[in-house]
């Protein structure tokens, strides 16, 4: 058998599908911004097209959930469980931390749930994590509105502060945390599919765990426990908000050292795990 | 230089006749293996007992191993418009992902000079929003900036020839109409390798030709065409070089008559029943087939 010689220099043209220098990424990522926008908004606008009322289901979600817990605890129950206010307690736990279970297991599934587009045009991958990421934002932007609303026009009635303002900061960090463990996730999710199921109950179970129902400072004695309390990033995020929302005072340092900390490993740790697997997203399983 | 280096890179460089020019693509050892869930027919993977047992008690059928692909080596240089012909299953659409950089292959690397766009038939972009809007996220994935959309978007609606069908959700598009929105979406970026998996094939005669001038021009602007068809007439009127494979393996590659006339004679013994011809033919030209092999070089 004979053979036709081709020369090449493989320093002059790209491997196709590898994955660039970290720097490069990141170049690329950033050029893809407008991509990411644009898809955000997309996403956003597409998100209720199944349904009659569309877009209004945005805002009309977290409202009827408020309206919920207010049939159930400020008609029916009448129980504040020694919180002054429970009803506005609940709808802020609520509210924030569905935030970060939808944003999360959303980002870590984009990988498959984005197999269109990603199957379709050679960005970098991490994009599709930003755009699921901005979709969420502004999806939890309206729904922030509705919780400020609700907790001003349902009694006992809470008044406006400057301190709600910082609600936005906590919000920016909270967003950040969902990307960055997302990412960090994300690879996981498209080697074990299976996991993304897991992951769902994982968050239920950092949900109850993080305070939605009831105060851990009021019944927990033990020092330690309250310590795991103390540095779970997203117990911060309602605790934080809390008082910002309820009582108008700022937090001490310690509770939003350990957010903004938590956001930020979260979030590089994240971008460097995505950005290392980036090649696998096109495994064939 | 030496003489003989020279003469041996003139040689190589093929009907170029220029000094040693990179190919626009280059398919280095590619291998593809599937592993699918088969519900028969023997063949699975062997795997230990309790592995076995365990798939089935979860009701899981057991694994096979499809050979898609098997160590293709080819390089395609800039200017060519290569056909890739062969029966269904052949492997053609998995080596055009590969080359795309859609699917990682099981072994091998692709290199090329510039991100090759692929055009297939089932890329679906987002199936609830408009034709205009899915061009636009198009050539945003693609890298484009906004003021150069708003620039050229009439003239990918042109392209498209969608008419008021442009603004519809396009998942109230016929696969034509899907097509021809594609189409627009792939060449809106002038791409130097354009990869086509039978895009044009569910397309009417306008939208053929609107195509195939189309690809011309990328290849008049020195980029090359990857073209998956089972239509032998577009291949030879288009093609300058046709690559057959059948089975995973490559078969022909060579000048567009020749290889579609024997390609045609292979298909006709095989509807004719006569496999035992068939086979000698494809046994023929497996022996006869000319490997490429590559010569890393620094330039």
């Amino acid at each position: 058998m004979s053979a036709r010689v081709e020369p090449f220099n493989p320093e002059r043209l790209q491997a196709v599908g590898a994955r660039p220098p970290l720097g490069e990424y990141l170049r690329d990522l950033w050029g893809s911004r407008h991509f990411i926008m644009y898809d955000a908004k997309v996403r956003l606008a597409v998100s209720q097209d199944h349904t009659f009322l569309g877009k209004v289901w945005i805002v009309l979600n977290p409202i009827l959930l408020g309206l919920t817990f207010f049939v159930v605890f400020g008609l029916l129950l009448r129980t504040g469980r020694g919180i002054d206010n429970f009803l506005a307690f609940l709808l802020i736990g609520l509210i924030m931390f569905q935030y970060s279970s939808r944003s999360v297991v959303a980002v870590s599934k984009s990988m498959y749930s984005g197999k269109a587009l990603v199957r379709g045009f050679m960005f970098p991958r991490a994009a599709l994590t930003l755009s699921i990421v901005m979709k969420d934002a502004m999806t939890q932007v309206y729904a922030l509105l509705a919780m400020i609303v609700m907790v001003m026009v349902i009694p006992p009635h809470e008044t406006p502060t400057w301190t709600w303002l910082l609600v936005i900061p906590v919000f920016l960090l909270q967003t950040l945390f969902n990307w960055g463990l997302g990412m960090l996730l994300a690879p996981a999710v498209n080697k074990v599919p299976d996991v993304a199921n897991l992951l769902s109950f994982f968050m239920r179970l950092w949900m109850y765990s993080s305070g939605i129902f009831y105060d851990p400072s009021r019944f927990i004695e033990d020092p330690r426990v309250l310590a795991i309390f103390h540095f779970n990033p997203l117990y911060q995020v309602l605790s934080i908000s809390r008082e910002l929302i309820m009582d108008g005072t700022v937090p001490g340092w310690a509770s939003w050292a350990v957010l903004i900390s938590a956001s930020l490993v979260l979030a590089i740790a994240g971008i460097l795990v995505f950005w290392l697997n980036e090649e696998s997203y096109a495994d064939e399983r | 230089m030496s003489v003989n280096r020279h003469a041996q890179s003139e040689a190589a460089a093929g009907r170029h006749g220029r000094a040693p020019r990179n190919p626009a693509v280059v398919i280095d050892n590619v291998t593809m293996v599937y592993n699918v869930t088969s519900t028969g027919g023997g063949e699975e993977v062997p795997v230990a007992a309790p592995v076995r047992w365990a798939r089935k008690a979860l009701g899981r059928p057991p694994v096979v191993k499809n050979q898609a692909l098997t160590d293709i080596t080819l390089a395609i240089h800039q200017g060519e418009f290569v056909g890739f012909i062969g029966r269904n299953g052949s492997g053609k659409s998995t080596l055009m992902n590969i080359v795309a950089g859609q699917m990682n292959p099981t072994i091998g690397r692709v290199y090329s000079v510039d991100t090759p766009v692929k055009l297939g038939v089932n890329v679906s972009l987002v199936p609830a929003l408009s034709g205009e809007k899915n061009i636009r996220l198009g050539c945003l994935a693609q890298g484009m900036h906004p003021d150069r959309v708003d620039e050229i978007l009439p003239d990918l609606v042109e392209v498209a020839a969608l008419g008021n069908a442009i603004h519809w959700p396009m998942k109230a598009y016929s696969s034509g109409m899907a097509a021809r929105l594609r189409f627009a979406v792939a060449t809106a970026t002038d791409p130097h390798i354009l990869i086509l998996d039978e895009a044009l094939s569910t397309g009417d005669a306008q939208f053929r030709e609107r195509g195939q001038k189309r690809m011309a021009e990328i290849r008049e602007q020195a980029g090359c065409v990857m073209f998956v068809s089972h239509s032998m007439s577009e291949i030879r009127d288009m093609c300058t070089r046709v690559v057959w494979l059948d089975q995973g393996d490559l078969l022909m590659d060579g000048d567009p008559k020749t290889v579609t006339a024997e390609y045609e004679a292979f298909m006709k013994d095989l509807a004719a029943g006569n496999n035992f011809a068939a086979r000698a033919r494809k046994e023929q030209l497996q022996s006869d087939f000319v490997r490429t092999e590559l010569r890393e070089v620094q330039w």
